[in-house]
């Protein structure tokens, strides 16, 4: 059960024990590194503000805590999204870590801001393997043999550690009776920034339990939160109620560039409780019960004046802008490290060649509550947030820049919620710099809840890309020369909307300089896969956001990473290209993918996806191939991927009908190589998940707009899939000690649907659709052509 | 002011009386298992049972069942309690055979969605407790005003969890 302890002082016990050794003072590992350990973590003075009010981490009570009963609690900075991975693998690999029973793992603190260590998004849980818990996990183990040691008199070497009782030379001691009334000495090195989108970093190099001695990671062990949830006893975000709140509503521009030319106000007579705040461009009614405010909101909205603004290309105009008017010379191009050998005499020489574009829609996050967020800015400057994100500790920087603060004056405090899929990863989720503006003007709590349409339309959307591809087979029907360019607008605005709107201070828009993710350079993310090929030149070439520099607001359409984010725009095109290619070649799309292979588990990943399928070896389109009529035509396509330490590779079986362009995935098989499965039932489930998502991008989603804004505005104008729409699932989970790691598992699945079913679209008809989504009136408008 | 009743308690509500029974059951009863998803009756994520029948409540104002026996995901056991005629001991520690089956079977994923969609599985198997697969799908997806919506994908995890809380109910534990 996920608790919030308040008393962090009845813990561990002493133990001395060096970091030094366990910490490379050179070397690859920590090259580079400036903040390592406590001290020199505070003589920064941007990270020294944002560790009051924070956790110590590089103490090791701030992430574990061993209580005399033996009980263990643990924390970390992730939020769970509902990956579970916190309150299942965390435990499990922890548990494995210390030598303890899951079961002794008895609380996860994580999400708010003052009661975790290391922030970061809710991403990459398992760190490729190594995870910062597993590393704080493994330091403590260590620190807890030499404390026995020294009470037993026994060598360290001579103790054996199970469920939690140390033994050696006859004598036993339970972790319990061994931290009471002690004090461990033990300093975790940490580097990184706490605020940032990546938090904090464990570093350096402490023994690990040894795979062949695992037992409790590889179980299907439970997720604690999952009965909360059902019995309706978790306190959602949704749920939080302070003393004197006033629930708020906003009134947001007319469009992406509207600035305000005058604020309605709610009848007084209707609404007498109401009252309409103003700040800079950004309108919000506040009233003490919910449906006032809400009714008054509609009345403000309709009676408030906005300029207009017509500076976007519209959807249907969308990749004839983005090739032709964006300035794509404005980022560095990028270019992968598979680009190898030279690419043009192979283009030249080429025995058949395939030269195509590709094209992938805006797609929202759309979770499926619209965000929302509790503020209470308190007379002292003291900013306590409540909400649902997946980066709690950047939100506090974000706040605090926002307000000219630092960010031990904000606390945020992350609830359970509707899941974001990436949206709120790099610190707000939307709502909650518009509850803090709200509720400094009003001087109460202010919970902000946006509407369904709000959600839809002020929010970031996953980016919009374009790829062109070169391609070129010998005469064998290998593949002699690949050339992609990936073209996408800067894929990640972290910028408060509400702190924009008021015209607040921010992080800048993204610019070529700006950091990492938030860059409008277009880095290479979907790795290579296919490495016999002997030229390769993939490169990515990155520019600002529509309408971010003609929005008199700075707005335009926001973008913002997604499941699998820009590894999802760079992995379309691939596939679908490989997949046309083995048509070209006349070969086997599975075999023709394993001829180009190298690498033992993707052509394991292949095999597996190819036999759990039920695959018949043979060439695309088939035979009896249709693009026209009433009766459904199938066909199947194939996909792969390599992401966060994990091989993925599916097949989807497709039913098309052509007159009606309707696509029907009928069967959707998935191979799984993430090394360890840590848990696999639960790694089912989130694969599964992922799937369903997949085909839902695949086959319907494209957020549709207009010269001014986003117009898909509810569930029916920005459908997902029905539960009646879903395929037979079949999730092959392929556990691979011999990695000795465990990858990811709650990306990548969304991503490989769409190039498995265009390329079955293919296989059906003998057309291909090279643009997402998959919906019935390209489909349809493809097949007449 | 307006008299509910909500999992078997009458209630005195003073709100006006064209608020919708969501802000009335989440904000004035403080009943959180219905979500807001839409406000628009297109998601279900707010649903609730009235005489037994799954209605949005984000859209359902509170006059217009004044009368009627409203249901949230909170009130499931007793509901199964009163159903089987468990004394109030068996009554505390029982939960709905759904709620068992959602656990059991790991069904949420995020879970914003699924007091909703244990509602309508609720109903359902209160008027078919065998159902098969096709009829688990149409239940969820065009039985009532909009298809019940899951972002996270769940579906194939509700499927499993309504065909084993049959299971459950078949043996009546």
């Amino acid at each position: 059960m996920a608790t919030i302890a308040e008393n962090t002082k009845n813990i561990c016990g002493r133990a001395t024990l060096s970091r030094r050794q366990f910490v490379k003072t050179g070397g690859a590992l920590v090259v580079g590194v400036t903040f390592v350990g406590s001290e020199l973590l505070k003589a920064s003075p941007a990270a020294a503000a944002a560790f009051k009010n924070s956790l110590d981490p590089t103490l090791p009570s701030s992430w574990i805590e061993i209580h005399p009963d033996s009980t263990i609690l643990i924390r970390t900075g992730k939020s769970d999204f509902g990956q579970g991975t916190t309150f299942t693998a965390y435990r499990q690999i922890v548990a494995d870590e210390l030598s303890v029973p899951f079961e002794a793992i008895t609380t996860v603190v994580a999400g708010h801001t003052d009661l975790t260590p290391d922030g970061s998004g809710a991403f990459d849980f398992l760190g490729r393997g190594t995870p910062n818990i597993r590393k704080a996990a493994a330091y403590t183990y260590q620190a807890l043999l030499d404390l026995a040691s020294e009470r037993l008199a026994i060598p360290k070497d001579q103790l054996a550690v199970k469920d939690g009782i140390v033994s050696g030379g006859g004598k036993t001691i339970s972790y319990g009776d061994l931290v009471k009334d002690q004090q461990l000495k033990l300093t975790i090195p940490v580097s990184g920034d706490l605020t940032s989108i990546f938090g904090l970093r464990v570093e350096g190099n402490p023994p690990m339990k040894p795979v062949s001695e695992y037992t409790v990671i590889g179980k299907s062990l439970p997720n604690s939160i999952i009965v909360s949830k059902v019995t309706a006893k978790e306190t959602w975000a949704t749920d939080i109620r302070l003393p004197g709140m006033l629930h708020g509503r906003m009134v947001h521009p007319k469009t992406l560039g509207s600035t305000l030319v005058s604020a309605g106000q709610p009848d007084k007579k209707k609404f007498p409780n109401s009252q309409v705040v103003v700040k800079g461009n950004l309108v919000g009614v506040v009233a003490p019960t919910e449906w006032e405010a809400i009714q008054a909101s509609q009345q403000v909205a309709a009676t408030t004046k906005w300029t207009e603004w017509k500076g976007l290309p519209g959807s249907a105009k969308l990749y004839d802008y983005l090739r032709k008017e964006s300035d794509w010379t404005s980022a560095p191009v990028q270019k992968s490290n598979a680009t190898n050998g030279d690419v043009a005499p192979a283009l030249a020489s080429a025995h058949k060649k395939l030269s195509a574009t590709y094209q992938f829609s805006y797609m929202k996050h759309a979770p499926i509550g619209p965000t929302m967020a509790v503020a209470d800015v308190k007379p002292d400057g003291t900013v306590h947030i409540h909400t649902h994100n997946q980066n709690p500790q950047a939100l506090r920087g974000e706040i605090a820049t926002m307000l000219g603060t630092t960010p031990d004056h904000v606390v945020v405090h992350t609830h359970p919620g509707a899941g974001h899929y990436g949206r709120s990863n790099g610190g707000n989720a939307g709502a909650e710099d518009e509850a803090v503006i709200l509720s400094q003007v009003v001087g109460k709590p202010v919970r902000v809840q946006w509407m369904r349409a709000e959600d839809l339309q002020w929010s970031t959307q996953s980016s919009a890309a374009f790829s062109d591809v070169e391609l070129a087979l010998d005469e064998k029907g290998k593949i002699a020369g690949y050339q992609i360019d990936h073209y996408m607008p800067a894929m990640q605005d972290d910028r408060p909307i509400g702190a924009v709107i008021a015209g607040l201070p921010t992080m800048s828009a993204p610019e070529v300089q700006s950091k990492g993710v938030t860059s409008t350079v277009n880095g290479l993310s979907d790795p290579w896969l296919y490495h016999q090929v002997p030229n390769v030149i993939e490169r990515g070439h990155g520019t600002f956001q529509v309408g971010q520099k003609t929005s008199p607001i700075a707005v335009g359409l926001r973008d913002h990473s997604m499941r699998t984010p820009g590894q999802f725009q760079q992995n379309f095109p691939r596939e679908l290209a490989i997949s046309e290619a083995a048509a070209l070649a006349g070969a086997d799309a599975i075999q023709f993918r394993l001829d180009h292979a190298k690498e033992e588990r993707l052509i394991s990943v292949l095999k597996e996806v190819r036999d759990g399928s039920g695959w018949d070896t043979r060439s695309s389109p088939r035979t009896g191939a249709l693009s026209a009529g009433a009766t459904p035509v199938r066909g199947r396509g194939v996909s792969a991927m390599f992401r966060s330490g994990t091989y993925w590779a599916c097949v989807c079986e497709i039913a098309v009908t052509p007159s009606t362009g309707a696509i029907v995935v009928e069967k959707y098989t998935i191979a799984v190589d993430p090394g360890i499965v840590v848990n696999p039932a639960q790694l089912k489930r989130q694969v599964e998940g992922g799937a369903v998502m997949g085909i839902s991008h695949a086959l319907l989603e494209e957020a549709m707009f207009d010269e001014s804004g986003i117009t898909s505005r509810d569930w029916n104008t920005y459908p997902i899939l029905k539960m009646g729409d879903i395929p037979e699932i079949k999730v092959v989970l392929l556990h691979n000690p011999k990695v000795g790691a465990y990858g990811g598992g709650s990306e990548a699945a969304n991503a490989l649907a769409a190039p498995a079913i265009a390329a079955a679209l293919h296989d059906a008809t003998g057309k291909v659709l090279r643009r997402l989504p998959l919906k019935r009136a390209y489909v349809q408008a493809l097949l007449k052509a | 002011m307006v008299t509910i009743t909500v999992n078997g308690v009458r209630r005195e509500v003073h709100a006006p009386e064209d608020t919708p029974l969501l802000y009335v059951l989440r904000n004035d009863l403080e009943l959180g298992g219905p979500q807001f998803g839409c406000g628009l009756a297109q998601c279900g994520a707010c649903s609730v049972l009235v005489d037994g029948k799954e209605t949005r409540s984000c859209v359902t104002p509170i006059s217009t069942v004044a009368n009627q026996e409203v249901t949230t995901l909170e009130g499931l056991p007793a509901r199964w309690a009163k159903q089987k005629g468990l004394s109030a001991d068996e009554a505390q520690n029982t939960l709905h055979p759904v709620q068992q089956a959602w656990i059991e079977e790991q069904t949420p994923l995020c879970g914003f969605c699924q007091s909703g969609m244990m509602i309508v599985a609720t109903e359902l198997l209160e008027h078919n407790p065998r159902p098969t697969v096709t009829q688990i799908k149409a239940a969820f997806t065009t039985s009532g005003p909009s298809p019940h919506l899951c972002r996270c994908g769940s579906y194939a995890a509700i499927i499993d969890a309504v065909k084993h809380a049959a299971e459950i109910m078949a043996k009546g534990r």
